[in-house]
């Protein structure tokens, strides 16, 4: 009996502390709720990626020229997210660095995909939506914050993540690397380098798309979406993909046998070019 | 302000302003943590552009960036410090080498420079590839010849310091040390180091006097050198081709950044304040003196299609300037020099 009587003392406790919640959250209900963005890569439409071993000689994938390639790397960072309705509805992700963190910039990582490619919008205002803009890479008015934690931290984020530039200072937009068959790179004559290449591998190829002045590699993507309702009780996850077939053609077809180690704001902008149409909306999840 | 203090000319209230802070540790044990640390802009200056903001200076974090500064664990091996390129004897300039020295002696490609006034500045390096202070200790730590660390191994040695896990905890509040907290604390420091107390400043802003050679350099140097070295700061933030080289394999300087041949063996130009005490000169510290520095522009400029406008001269490349000219230039240069911050003792190491 004194067990039955803990276990209706715990509920009732249960219940005053679930309305307090209640109260407290009611008056904002219907004025917000949250809204997810789900990101993939695919080397095509249709297609499912996966990382390559360094090193490997299995070209899985093909780019728009023919040319038999694989991925080790593939990170992106995404800024300055806003959702716009028809009538007028907008919200804007809140962005705010500190030293401790670095709200609204999220690293996207292949090879932690299923984390790093959600994101959760908080207090995304009622209404209805039927368009997402967003950056590929972080604006000069990331980079002028100075010191920054989160996605843009020295120590765990973006130099862990070796998006920073030390030398020439900003925040690389995209980063990809691999192996292709077409790559001429040799380890001497003809060297590629990056996270998952050493300058004597074969067949690499590193591409490291930054820079924000003049060439700004850093792109803006609006994207219509099928319309969304959003209010507290809504769990609306709009689903993107990043399709690899694209940056490496839609613009600028990328030529393996050519184009093999990209480092700078000028080397990076013919594949920058491209950043636009890779980015698609897929469905939405509700 | 107080009566008594209405009496004091610009330079000195400013300076006054600048050691309050210092002049109020004295009651000590009762100033609460983290307590603000007032930015003072000298006469004349522009408002700092750094973001203050985001890195409210305190005390605590001043001390804090400045342990960091003179500390070797920022090194890979623990062999050198920030303090080792840059010395408060020659106004935080590298003292004896004409290019910087990183662990392992490996040697750098350019001249280490003074550090002053950087809260004021929004390009860094010879080739101006860093524009935030915040960023400038990231380059210095991770160049394979400077540091050759990662801020990763320093965070590590940092968090497994009682000393330094207290200090942090004091500036920033709670446990952590990560690497904005890091690099905020440095800039703490480098911001701090602020030079504008130079007889010119005197001459400029109070009521100091000059020499009659000095006022003929000055004459001069309004002439010839100020469309570049310009303004409070002693030098327009651009970059130039001074004529050191008419071709730039060795180093490409600002072209490296934007990658435009127009910025081909363009660099930073650099503020002259203290220049008297930061020999050797150039980006490469190739010329020793401020006698070869007059010799370089009046005889030793060299062609090339990026040469700065005002160096191309009718003729002959460089400035006219006589044997006189120069003696006096070099003598405006040396009122420049502010004796107070280079031996002032708020910028000495701490001791324990």
């Amino acid at each position: 009996m004194n067990y039955m009587k803990f276990i209706t003392l715990l509920a009732l406790l249960s219940l005053v502390f679930l309305g307090a919640c209640n109260s407290d959250d009611g008056g904002a209900r219907d004025l917000s709720g949250e809204v997810s963005l789900k990101f993939e890569n695919i080397p095509a439409i249709g297609t499912n990626l996966s990382l390559a071993t360094p090193g490997s000689t299995n070209y899985t994938y093909t780019n728009p020229m023919g040319q038999g390639y694989n991925v080790t790397v593939l990170k992106y960072i995404i800024s300055e997210i806003r959702l716009e309705g028809p009538d007028g509805e907008r919200f804007d992700d809140l962005l705010e660095v500190t030293a401790d963190d670095a709200k609204g910039y999220y690293l996207v990582d292949q090879a932690n995909i299923g984390s790093s490619g959600r994101m959760t919008l908080q207090e995304v205002p009622a209404g209805t939506y039927n368009q997402i803009r967003f950056i590929v890479g972080v604006e000069e008015s990331g980079v002028t914050e100075g010191a920054a934690g989160g996605a843009l931290s020295q120590g765990a984020g973006a130099r862990d993540a070796d998006m920073f530039w030390n030398w020439n200072v900003g925040y690389q937009a995209l980063k990809l690397e691999g192996f292709s068959e077409a790559s001429p790179v040799d380890g001497v004559s003809a060297q590629a380098f990056g996270e998952s290449i050493a300058e004597t591998d074969e067949k690499a190829f590193a591409f490291h798309i930054g820079g924000w002045d003049n060439p700004n590699n850093n792109k803006e993507i609006v994207l219509a979406i099928d319309e969304i309702t959003v209010n507290a009780t809504t769990e609306n996850e709009i689903h993107l993909v990043m399709d690899l077939s694209e940056l490496l053609g839609a613009t600028n077809q990328v030529d393996f046998s050519q184009t093999f180690n990209v480092h700078s704001p000028a080397a990076g902008a013919a594949i920058a070019d491209n950043i636009r149409a890779a980015f698609k909306f897929d469905h939405i999840h509700n | 302000m107080q009566p008594g203090q209405v009496n004091l000319n610009r330079v000195g209230a400013g300076l006054l302003l600048l050691l309050l802070p210092w002049l109020l540790q004295g009651c000590g044990e009762g100033e609460s943590p983290g307590a603000a640390f007032v930015f003072e802009v000298p006469p004349g200056f522009p408002e700092p552009g750094y973001t203050f903001d985001n890195n409210p200076l305190t005390k605590e974090g001043f001390l804090l960036g400045k342990q960091l500064f003179f500390d070797p664990a920022l090194s890979r091996d623990g062999s050198i410090a920030c303090s080792s390129c840059h010395a408060q004897s020659v106004a935080f300039a590298d003292p004896q080498h004409r290019l910087s020295i990183g662990i392992e002696d490996r040697i750098g490609k350019r001249n280490a420079p003074g550090i002053f006034n950087l809260a004021f500045r929004d390009k860094f390096f010879w080739d101006g590839g860093v524009i935030h202070v915040d960023f400038i200790a990231v380059n210095a730590i991770e160049a394979t010849f400077e540091m050759d660390n990662d801020i990763s191994v320093i965070l590590e040695r940092l968090r497994a310091d009682p000393s330094y896990r207290e200090q942090f905890s004091r500036v920033f509040g709670g446990d952590t040390i990560n690497s904005g907290r890091l690099l905020h604390a440095l800039s703490q420091f480098l911001v701090s180091l602020v030079s504008a107390n130079s007889p010119y400043d005197q001459y400029r802003y109070a009521n100091g006097t000059l020499s009659d050679a000095r006022l003929r350099g000055l004459s001069l140097f309004e002439e010839h050198c100020s469309s570049c070295h310009s303004g409070p700061l002693f030098t327009n933030q651009g970059f130039a081709n001074n004529g050191l080289d008419s071709s730039f394999e060795r180093d490409e300087g600002r072209a490296i950044i934007t990658e435009r041949a127009a910025d081909q063996g363009k660099f930073l130009i650099p503020s002259l304040r203290n220049v008297a005490m930061t020999a050797p000169y150039m980006h490469d510290g190739r010329l020793a003196t401020l006698e070869e520095v007059m010799d370089h522009y009046a005889s030793g400029v060299m062609p090339s299609a990026t040469l700065a406008p005002v160096l191309q001269g009718t003729g002959q490349p460089g400035i006219a300037l006589s044997a006189q000219d120069k003696s006096d230039l070099i003598d405006f240069l040396q009122s420049l020099t502010d004796t107070d911050f280079i031996t002032n003792p708020q910028f000495r190491r701490n001791t324990d």
